[in-house]
């Protein structure tokens, strides 16, 4: 009977809320439908988003209409090469009054960060969202400051190859659940975009569907889809065929193995099932695998190809 | 610049070896250069060596590499090498010199991955070269050892991340893999009749065999070796070695000195018979090379082997001279009649003394003839003599310069080894007129606990008189009477405290012995059973399996079938669990396939990969009026294979019915 009863909440949940902040969403960001629902379920298995194209197709916009669509407090950093730590972090203040020191909270204290082009940022500022990212707290002068609950970073990337940018480093990427690409939209979309009210109009107009209480539950419901030993041994063959095929310098790594079923657990959640099929596996395997496996040959086939490749060669069995 | 991809990194030219498996290499290399340094010209393996550790100075110091331009002088100079060292450049010794030279230079100019094969190839025939000389275990022993090396090296190149320990790991696991194959094809592979390592012929240079001369010291000389002469199995229990006496060269020429065979013996000897009059001991004898005619049994043999001649002195000669490990079976008889009338002529130079040689014994015989006495009467007294003379038995006899060896012998210096004791006691033998010769030979042996053969060794070398009474030759081991231990516990107990002895006959050593002992049984074993194994056992075993008389071609189609099934066998259990999909034992998952199946013969045909939604949505499109039924069987498989297992059955039954339902 769990079963079905389960069945039955999950279809209520997608019919609800969910449904209506894709729906938002593409009302805004017109012709992502599945990049949309790829950045969605990453942010309800609590994994932070990495989104990586060329300006303007509309990365900063779907960040945005995120974080607004549920309901979340965000704020906004413009990654530049002179940009601090402390200006992501905070800094601690002399009072003289009380002869202490006060800590001002930076931007890094919100439910959502956008971090737009981080890539332009360096090194030393990129990692210092490290901490944030990973254990959900930042320490400043040995004083450890819990961040908000949740806490998503969306961070926005121009790709590596354009000047003036710094490579995120590959412990930094694998920081991120998914990396997204949006490319150019289809003509259909492009022409409703030309021929359609101003985007900063309707993202101001736009109102939250969801709240941070809300996402903070159907993540304890994404934890609880089932993924069947048949499944188990999917994913472990995948991973074990990344490191095997030869066309990848490293395979995946067990956190990728583990980002790889949590994402697609919330895929799964997300489209109304209580399990995980090797399908959702498959839907998420691009977004999650693609910035974490470099290909060993630079100069050759398209990356997202190899990944292909790669998923094609795993019979399902 | 352009780079294609090169997954084999074949073309890596100037890429350095990884050092590793580099190293591995050399060592195997190094191991194969092993076995040959014995027949090697020593110029040559220190050539060889010296190029290996060139190699290895490279691996540390890129900049040692030698120019192309210097590789072909090396060359021609190894050429000149194996031309110098006196060898024909058509035979065995120049073509191994070769090989083994052209693999030091190989590995001067290893630089890719395609020359390491090339080297690892050369060992590899450098290894099997290797047993045209030589088939003992060590060398066995040697050759494994270089092939789990080079495989382990030819793995690391494979994968140079790998640590060597894992590499030799891997390697050893293959051998392993392979023993079964390689078991099957020794034993199953035809046997021509003469061996397959004929060309290497072990003519036992080097060793001190027994010659058809003795003179004093030259069996003394012998016992300095404690190499293995003849090895024998009997069929019960062994004879006491009291009377192991094996019967070698037969001397009945003396010059004064020395005591030789002519061979004159076996022109007109008279007529020669021999009649066994007791129970016969039946042994088998394997007999190392001595590169001489003759070959050993004990006193007196029945009846000669096959391929064996009985000469008329008793002797088993073969017409061949033993170059080869030979095996034999002979019977011998314990109580026996040794009945020779021989012809004047012979009884003349049965009793032959050089005119003035050794006087005093002749001297010695007239007095004891002047009293009359018979001849059997004469040997007693002579047995007597030589008890009461106080004659000692020593391994280091003083030299004598004397002419008249056995006079010194007797009246002299009174120590001797049993040369001295056969060749005094036959000359005083004959200064009596009585017809004697000397027998040279082993006496005794020891058997090795370990697997109960009875090894007979270089140490073991004797000689003895035999007279002939009343037309029947007689034993009369001099040796024995003046010291009778020598015969009954061997030598080392026979010479006295203080004498230098054969290094295992010493006590303190009895350990070593025991080690000695193991080694000595392991040779014979692999001599036995490995070497051995030739035509006639391949067909004992084989009848055994009830394939008596199988021919070769028959027995070559038979030992591809083995070697399959046992190739098979190998190789199964390793593939097995790839084969045994994780999927098979669901039985949601059986059906499953049943369905695909059946979709595929409609053309719709699942890709490998392809989940149960995206197939049946694509069954649904491209067969409207199947679409219900196909979408349901695809929900209720996946809600079976990765759903909580709750209402299995149900569901099972629920997709067999859809299944058999559907009619397309």
């Amino acid at each position: 009977m769990g079963a079905d009863a389960n069945e039955k909440t999950t279809m209520a949940l997608l019919d609800s809320p969910l449904r209506r902040i894709i729906e938002a969403v593409n009302d805004v960001l017109l012709g992502k439908d599945h990049s949309v629902r790829l950045a969605l379920s990453c942010l309800l298995a609590g994994g932070h988003l990495l989104i990586e194209d060329i300006p303007g197709v509309g990365k900063t916009t779907l960040a945005q209409v995120l974080a607004r669509a549920l309901g979340l407090d965000y704020r906004r950093i413009q990654f530049t090469s002179d940009l601090l730590p402390a200006d992501v972090i905070g800094v601690s203040v002399f009072q003289r009054e009380q002869a202490t020191f006060r800590f001002h909270a930076g931007p890094v204290f919100s439910q959502v960060l956008l971090a737009d082009e981080i890539n332009r940022g360096t090194p030393r500022t990129q990692s210092a969202l490290l901490e944030a990212m990973e254990e959900g707290q930042v320490t400043v002068d040995g004083t450890t400051h819990p961040l908000p609950k949740p806490f998503l970073v969306i961070a926005t990337q121009n790709p590596i190859d354009q000047i003036g940018t710094f490579a995120l480093p590959e412990s930094q990427l694998d920081r991120f659940l998914m990396r997204l690409t949006l490319g150019y939209p289809d003509p259909a979309a492009e022409r409703a975009l030309l021929a359609g009210d101003d985007r900063r109009a309707l993202l101001a107009a736009f109102a939250p569907v969801a709240s941070a209480e809300q996402l903070l539950g159907w993540r304890k419901t994404v934890h609880a889809v089932h993924a069947s030993p048949a499944l188990i041994d999917y994913v472990q063959t995948l991973a074990g065929e990344s490191r095997r095929c030869g066309l990848f310098e490293t395979g995946l790594s067990p956190r990728g193995t583990i980002a790889l079923l949590n994402a697609a657990r919330s895929w799964a959640f997300l489209h109304a099932d209580h399990k995980v099929t090797p399908e959702h596996v498959q839907a998420v395997f691009t977004a999650v695998a693609g910035h974490r496996l470099r290909p060993r040959n630079t100069l050759g086939d398209d990356p997202a190809l190899l990944l292909r490749r790669l998923v094609d060669s795993v019979p399902l069995r | 610049m352009t780079r294609r991809p090169d997954p084999h990194g074949l073309a890596q030219a100037d890429a350095a070896l990884p050092d590793r498996p580099a190293g591995m290499l050399l060592a195997g290399a190094g191991a194969s250069l092993l076995p040959h340094l014995g027949h090697l010209p020593p110029l040559l393996s220190m050539a060889a060596f010296a190029m290996l550790f060139w190699r290895g100075l490279m691996q540390w110091r890129p900049g040692l590499r030698p120019p192309r331009m210097l590789l072909l002088p090396l060359m021609l100079a190894g050429l000149a090498g194996v031309v110098v060292s006196d060898q024909r450049l058509l035979s065995r010794d120049a073509g191994v010199s070769v090989l083994a030279v052209f693999l030091g230079l190989k590995l001067l100019e290893t630089r890719a991955l395609r020359d390491v094969q090339v080297v690892a190839c050369l060992c590899f025939f450098l290894v099997l070269t290797a047993f045209m000389y030589d088939q003992s275990p060590r060398v066995a022993g040697l050759a494994l050892v270089a092939l789990w090396v080079l495989l382990a090296a030819l793995i690391g190149f494979q994968a140079s991340a790998r640590h060597t320990a894992s590499t030799l790991r891997e390697a050893a696991l293959m051998l392993v893999q392979a023993a079964p194959v390689m078991v099957v094809l020794f034993v199953l592979f035809p046997r021509v009749s003469t061996p397959l390592w004929g060309l290497g012929a072990q003519t036992g240079r080097g060793v001190t065999v027994l010659t058809e001369t003795m003179q004093p010291g030259s069996i003394g000389e012998l016992t300095r070796s404690d190499s293995i002469v003849l090895r024998a199995r009997f069929d019960g229990t062994p004879p006491s070695r009291s009377s192991l006496y094996w019967r070698g060269p037969v001397l009945e020429q003396f010059d004064g000195i020395a005591w030789s065979a002519d061979g004159s013996g076996l022109h007109d000897p008279g007529t020669v018979k021999m009649r066994s009059e007791g129970p016969t001991v039946d042994y088998e004898v394997t007999l190392e090379p001595h590169g001489q005619h003759w070959v050993f049994a004990i006193e007196l043999p029945t009846a000669a082997p096959t391929d064996t001649d009985y000469l008329p002195d008793y002797r088993l000669t073969r017409r061949d001279r033993i170059t080869e490990r030979v095996r034999y079976r002979v019977s011998s008889s314990r109580a026996y009649e040794a009945i020779h009338e021989a012809s004047p002529r012979t009884l003349r130079r049965l009793t032959y003394l050089p005119a003035t040689s050794n006087p005093r014994l002749t001297k010695l015989a007239r007095t004891w003839l002047a009293e009359g006495i018979g001849d059997r009467a004469f040997v007693a007294r002579a047995i007597a003599f030589f008890r009461e003379q106080g004659l000692t038995y020593t391994l280091t006899p003083p030299t004598s310069t004397s002419e008249h060896s056995a006079d010194a012998f007797v009246f002299e210096s009174r120590a001797g080894f049993c040369e001295h004791f056969a060749s005094a006691f036959t000359v005083l033998m004959r200064a009596g007129g009585i017809p004697a010769r000397v027998v040279t030979g082993y006496q005794g042996g020891e058997i090795n606990p370990v697997d109960n053969y009875l090894e007979v060794r270089q140490d073991d070398a004797h000689a003895w008189t035999e007279v002939l009474l009343d037309s029947r030759w007689q034993r009369i081991d001099p040796t024995a009477i003046a010291q009778p231990l020598r015969i009954e516990e061997g030598m080392a107990r026979a010479v006295p405290p203080g004498d230098p002895l054969p290094f295992f006959g010493q006590r303190a050593f009895s350990h070593l012995a025991r080690w000695r002992n193991h080694w000595d049984a392991l040779g014979n074993g692999w001599n036995q059973h490995v070497l051995g194994f030739d035509r006639a056992r391949q067909s004992t075993l084989m009848t055994r399996f009830g394939l008596a008389g199988i021919d070769e071609t028959r027995l070559a189609a038979l030992m591809m079938a083995a070697a399959g099934i046992v190739l098979a066998l190998v190789v199964l259990p390793l593939i097995i669990p790839a084969l045994r999909l994780p999927g098979r034992s669901d039985p949601a998952h059986r059906l499953w396939l049943r369905f695909c199946a059946r979709m595929a013969r409609l053309g719709l045909e699942r890709a490998p990969s392809e989940g149960a939604e995206a197939f049946t949505c694509r069954i649904a499109k491209a067969r409207p009026e199947l679409a219900p039924q196909v979408i349901e069987i695809g929900r209720i498989y996946n809600e079976l294979r990765y759903g909580v297992s709750t209402r299995t059955p149900e569901r099972l039954r629920r997709l067999r019915q859809c299944i058999a339902r559907l009619r397309p």
